[in-house]
């Protein structure tokens, strides 16, 4: 690797800290269920590491011990995970000058975390620096992941009351801020305000699908106004 | 019964992997206008999650009103610094300060 492309991969790294942050929160808590729920360690850290999505581990979690799950756990996991096939048709784009049978192995690293911080990264980058800006974002951020799974299971550690809601506020806060200080396109604030607002309403009426759901509505709904704008301009 | 534990994992990866990969098998060449709206779906799926991280784990209003104010710290100060990492120490800086002081 030269040294472009390894100061590339390293600014990923540095993003990937609040995900860091974030991801051990969420999976010490899923090591200590699984550790409650008696599942072994081996078990624990293999679901992480082959799943890495913790909303499908959850319930997972809860139903292995029992008998006779196997089809409700995995239509669950289908369904659960179904947004990962949004995400990475919207990374294809930005990946279209890497080989096909690179992108593989490194799909299996896309999450709502990783592909938000890299995709908000992308704007500064050129196409061949944005698969490894992404590695760069997503391997740490997978690695604290099994880390954070195993020292919640071996060690049960919580973090403490007082530090949890600082915890669980790193990484939409720092979505929050990369938003602010980068987004310079007008219709894009537009939308993102549009689509904060409107998602609390969309998840009430869809619970569980509001977040997706209201993202295509905003995003349709955005593309169908561009569309218009430009054939009135064209007209007058 | 582990073996029959692993087994599942295993179809649970295999479902999450096929998820995560068909996009890139299909290798769509897309007209400019689709990938435009997957900038502005990709805008929204964010700003999506930044709500959904607002009220995760909220168990009490007061929290809901705490990460709130400490969002709308986390844009200002961000926009007038223009540095992300700027506005996210003083959001989380505030949620920590709130939170102690409203019990």
């Amino acid at each position: 690797m030269n040294r472009d492309r390894l100061a590339t991969f390293r600014e990923g790294a540095r993003a990937a800290l609040p995900v860091c942050f974030g991801f051990l929160g969420i999976t010490t808590a899923l090591g200590i269920a699984a550790h409650a729920a008696g599942l072994s360690l081996g078990e624990t850290v293999l679901m992480s590491a082959v799943v890495f999505a913790a909303p499908a581990q959850f319930p997972a979690i809860d139903l292995l011990p029992l008998a006779g799950q196997t089809v409700k756990i995995l239509l669950s996991t289908f369904v659960i995970n179904l947004r990962f096939s949004v995400l990475s048709f919207t990374l294809t784009p930005h990946f279209r000058n890497v080989r096909t049978a690179v992108i593989l192995p490194a799909a299996h690293l896309i999450s709502i975390s990783t592909f938000a911080v890299s995709f908000l990264g992308f704007q500064q980058k050129s196409a061949q620096d944005k698969f490894l800006y992404f590695l760069g974002v997503a391997i740490p951020s997978f690695t604290c992941y099994l880390l954070g799974t195993a020292v919640g299971y071996l060690f049960g550690i919580r973090i403490p009351g007082g530090f949890e809601e600082g915890i669980q506020f790193v990484f939409p806060a720092y979505l929050t801020a990369i938003l602010a200080a980068e987004l310079r396109e007008r219709q894009a604030i537009f939308l993102v305000v549009v689509t904060f607002f409107t998602t609390p309403i969309v998840e009430r009426v869809v619970p569980g699908w509001g977040l997706i759901l209201n993202a295509f509505i905003v995003a349709t709904a955005a593309i169908g106004v561009e569309i218009w704008w430009e054939s009135t301009s064209s007209l007058s | 019964m582990v073996g029959e534990h692993i087994v599942i994992i295993l179809g649970m990866g295999a479902v999450t992997y096929l998820l995560r990969i068909f996009p890139f098998l299909l290798a769509p060449r897309f007209h400019p206008r689709i990938i435009r709206w997957f900038q502005f779906l990709s805008y929204a799926i964010i700003a999506s999650f930044v709500w959904y991280g607002l009220v995760k784990g909220a168990p009490l209003p007061v929290n809901f009103g705490f990460r709130s104010v400490a969002l709308v710290l986390t844009v200002l100060v961000a926009v007038r610094s223009k540095s992300a990492l700027g506005g996210m120490a003083a959001g989380v800086g505030a949620v920590l300060i709130l939170s102690r002081l409203g019990g």
